[in-house]
């Protein structure tokens, strides 16, 4: 069987071909001529049977009629047939009737038998047949035939079929050989490659295939393995050389923690330590192998039984953390550390890690911050402002103005959102957002906002938000502080409520005024207007009587009468002035350029031609200004100034009248106007400045009537018309020594300028 | 075993006449002349048809066999027609006289004169009877199966122009082993 094994792959097809073709063949062979010569026995059965049939059929007659000769020579033709080597006729005795037999034959003897049988004796065929007609039996035929013919037909045939046998297998070596090299070539390419790959243990080739067959998918197959099996190798190239890395990089990062780190078993054993472990408590590492971390490098201040009892947590998957006051075993110094155990799986092997950490820079920097803090939160809480820390929206910190403020204890705002102190939700998520534009815009929030306290009263507070990071802190805290400004408000509130309430008032009284003023101006026209007809009558007719009945009339009726036409002209002269003054209000004025030398120069001519044989010196300054003005109105104003001047003049003896102006330059210094002024000066009685205020009223008067005529109408008058030219007008003056009144006009323009 | 075949006539009947063959087969060549003449002629039988029309298929007739002339047979043919039947009949034998050749389905001439035999004959013709005779010669004036001896076996000649102009059916078979008489 070993031997099978060892042979070549190629032999072996051959020999499983030879053999899958030759056992069907020989098989095939050996069926076929089993039949064959079957068929070739049963046909010579038949064909012996049907001539013996025949003959018997024959011979009935020849043996009824014994007729020998006959039946000879019907047995010689019969026997004509090559196979049949004699042919014999019993009669029913045995006794033979008739026989044939050929000449290469040799005669022996031949058995009688009274039945129908044929058998296979040697190489010859015997054949009985019984003669039979009607149910009477004439005889037996005995037919001896050869088998020589059949076995020589016989052995050709296998001769044939072995020939054929063998150009069957030759032909099918060759096809196999043909197939076997197209099967083995690429398997022995396969096994050559396989025993390279194996030998250079390189996996980065791929195999050419020959074809798309089974090998060919298994070269498939094969390849992507070879690639799968190179990836790998070069993964596992990659990852031990990772490895490589890490493990230095772990060794270096072990080394080089700030942190002691110790290995111990579990049993408390040190098993390795990191350099700084060395460093830290000043001792080699030979020497921190005999060591315990509980004994020689532990303070005896330690609770050991409490170390005893975080070993078995430590043990039970429950790392610990804790303050542990260690020991410098050379130097006896103390130190606080900061120790964590844990228990890990290191390749398969439970171990504890603790690292150490001496905390003794840091429980002193923790102090002082603890100090700041304290300090800090002292600050804090004595503001007296509300403040307090968001982290979000929610409440962080607060000082305790703030709860006083807004009536909440502190425990009922840290940790809450703020939106208790809100009144609803609305405004809540509102003012969210204004603060979030605020911060995204200038960066902080000063806001006015109303909160609720706690006993559901409102109050309204200065709100100044400021965002705050801490560093190593993803949260947004934001600092707050507030004002209460609730009682302000109120105040305000009431202030504007006033004023509002004020301003109503006046416009409200300013209105009713404006009314006033006008029934009283319609009510002085029109009574002015209807006083006028009926004085007329009175002078009229008074004058018709002083000329028709002058001589019925004596003198003191003459004087009387006199008296009465006067003093209609005076009241016709006060109801005109009425008249003009009233309609002043009324009238709209109508702008003109005009310069005031020309007004001024025809006042006083018309001065002088009403008041003849006068002794008044009028001296008019430089006054060829332009003015926009009412020409009419302006007129009416100054010849009243002039007039007023004339009449209080009219007791001195030597009158003198000026007008004159005064520059802008000079208006500014002396009056600070910012117009040009005019003025007109007197020398006459004057006035008390007392009554300065008084001056320009309606029936004003400060000189009785028999001093000075005059209803006190025109300077009420003069007032009106410069007010309607946006002007101003005053007077100053000293008693007896005469009085200056002083005027602007809206637009004048200097024309020397 | 012979108790038992008492009760049935006809496997006596068919035993007795094998019985009867055999004995005569084996003693066949001492079996006198007419013996063997007797067996053949009803062995004649299987191999000729009478013609149509005759009384041969008529069942209530049996076969009857005339002899005419001097009786040779003496009581060979009545021991076998007392065994055996032909055609599937009884046989009847009897010696006839011209007068009674027409009664006959065979009839054996014996030796007789040219002119008897041309009146038996005359009478016969188209008669659906058989002649058989055993004279030199008789052959060939008109008898259907007539009987010669040589090399002291007995052999048979037929004329089968007579045998056509009766219309009976001769078997090749017999034809073939006899001497043929045109």
């Amino acid at each position: 069987m070993k031997r099978i094994k060892d042979i070549s792959l190629e032999k072996k097809m051959i020999f499983v071909i030879i053999i899958s073709v030759l056992i069907p063949l020989i098989l095939a062979i050996s069926v076929i001529i089993i039949n064959v010569s079957k068929f070739y026995r049963d046909d010579l059965i038949d064909e012996a049977e049907l001539s013996a049939k025949i003959i018997a059929d024959f011979s009935v007659a020849d043996i009824q009629f014994n007729s020998q000769d006959i039946s000879n020579k019907s047995l010689s033709f019969i026997g004509k047939n090559a196979k049949f080597l004699r042919i014999v006729i019993f009669k029913e005795n045995g006794e033979i009737f008739s026989e044939f037999i050929k000449e290469t034959h040799e005669k022996n003897h031949i058995m009688h038998r009274n039945e129908n049988i044929s058998y296979y004796e040697g190489e010859y065929l015997y054949t009985y047949q019984i003669i039979k007609q009607d149910a009477k039996t004439f005889g037996t035929i005995c037919i001896v035939s050869s088998t020589e013919l059949m076995n020589k037909k016989i052995i050709d045939f296998l001769i044939g079929a072995i020939i054929l046998s063998v150009i069957i297998l030759f032909l099918a070596i060759l096809l196999g050989q043909k197939f076997t090299k197209s099967l083995l070539i690429p398997i022995e390419n396969l096994v050559k490659k396989a025993g390279q790959i194996t030998n250079d243990a390189s996996y980065d080739i791929q195999l050419q295939k020959f074809g798309n067959d089974e090998i060919g998918k298994l070269y498939d197959s094969l390849n992507i393995m070879l690639s799968n099996i190179n990836e790998r190798s070069i993964e596992r190239d990659k990852a031990l050389n990772a490895l490589k890395i890490s493990e230095n990089n772990f060794k270096e990062i072990f080394n080089s923690s700030h942190d002691a780190i110790v290995i111990h078993d579990l049993n408390m054993k040190i098993v390795d330590a990191n350099e700084t472990m060395l460093k830290m408590f000043e001792i080699s590492n030979d020497e921190l192998t005999n060591m315990s971390v509980a004994k020689e490098l532990s303070s005896r201040k330690n609770d050991f039984d409490l170390l005893n009892v975080r070993w078995q947590k430590v043990l039970n998957n429950q790392p610990q953390e804790f303050n542990w006051i260690s020991k410098k075993p050379k130097t006896n110094e103390e130190f606080v550390s900061q120790v964590n155990i844990k228990k890990i799986v290191l390749s398969d092997k439970e171990i504890v890690i603790a690292t150490i950490r001496d905390i003794t820079e840091l429980e002193k920097a923790n102090d002082k911050l603890r100090n700041s803090e304290n300090k800090l939160q002292k600050i804090f809480d004595i503001l007296q402002v509300g403040a307090g820390l968001l982290s979000g929206r929610n409440i962080v910190e607060v000082n305790n103005k703030m709860c006083e403020l807004i009536g909440y204890s502190r425990e009922e705002l840290v940790g809450y959102s703020s939106r208790k102190i809100y009144k609803s939700e609305e405004h809540f998520l509102n003012f969210g957002k204004i603060i979030a534009d605020n911060f995204s815009n200038i960066g902080s929030c000063h806001q006015e906002v109303e909160w609720v306290r706690k006993d559901g009263k409102f109050i309204t507070v200065i709100l100044d938000l400021m965002p705050l990071s801490f560093e190593n802190s993803v949260e947004n805290f934001i600092l707050f502080s507030f004002l209460d400004i609730t009682e302000l408000k109120m105040a305000e509130r009431e202030i504007k409520e006033l004023n509002s309430d004020l301003e109503n008032r006046v416009k409200e009284r300013t209105t009713e005024l404006e009314l006033a003023n006008k029934e009283l101006e319609a009510f002085s026209y029109s009574v002015s207007h209807d006083l006028r007809t009926p004085l007329r009558g009175i002078r009229e007719f008074s004058k018709i009587i002083l000329e028709e009945n002058m001589q019925q009339l004596n003198e003191e009726g003459k004087k009387y009468l006199l008296k009465v036409i006067n003093n209609t002209i005076s009241m016709k002269n006060l109801i005109d002035d009425l008249l003009n003054f009233s309609r002043l209000a009324q009238e709209k004025i109508v702008l003109e350029k005009i310069t005031m030398e020309t007004v001024v120069n025809s006042v006083i001519n018309t001065i002088n031609d009403s008041l003849p044989n006068n002794n008044i010196k009028f001296i008019v300054h430089n006054c060829d200004c332009l003015i926009n003005a009412d020409p009419n109105l302006l007129r009416i104003a100054v010849f009243n100034l002039f007039s007023n001047a004339v009449k209080f003049t009219s007791k001195n003896e030597n009158p003198i009248i000026e007008f004159g102006k005064y520059n802008l330059s000079e208006a500014k210094e002396k009056f600070g106007v910012e117009n040009i002024v005019f003025y007109i000066k007197d020398n006459g009685v004057g006035f008390d400045m007392e009554h300065a205020d008084k001056l320009f009223g309606a029936f004003q008067r400060f000189h009785s009537k028999k001093d000075f005529e005059g209803f006190g109408i025109g300077l009420a008058t003069v007032n009106k018309i410069i007010s309607k030219h946006n002007g101003q007008i005053w007077a100053t003056s000293e008693l007896n020594k005469g009085a200056t009144f002083f005027f602007t006009i809206g637009e004048t323009t200097n024309l020397n300028l | 075993m012979a108790l038992s075949l008492v009760f049935n006539k006809m496997k006596i009947k068919y035993l007795t006449y094998l019985i009867i063959t055999l004995i005569s087969d084996s003693i066949y060549s001492q079996f006198d002349e007419y013996t063997v003449k007797a067996q053949f002629m009803e062995r004649f039988t299987h191999y000729i048809e009478w013609p149509e029309g005759s009384t041969i298929k008529n069942q209530e007739i049996p076969f009857r066999i005339g002899v005419y002339g001097e009786n040779h047979f003496e009581n060979k043919l009545n021991e076998i027609a007392e065994l055996i039947e032909i055609k599937n009949k009884k046989v009847e034998l009897r010696e006839v006289d011209f007068k009674s050749i027409l009664d006959c389905d065979m009839l054996f001439i014996s030796k007789c004169s040219e002119e008897e035999l041309n009146k038996i004959i005359r009478i016969a013709v188209g008669r659906s009877i058989l002649l058989i005779s055993d004279s030199d010669g008789f052959g060939k004036k008109g008898v259907h199966i007539n009987f010669y001896n040589k090399n002291d076996k007995i052999n048979f000649e037929i004329n089968i122009s007579s045998t056509r102009r009766d219309t009976f059916k001769i078997s090749s078979r017999l034809l073939k082993l006899a001497r043929i008489i045109e």
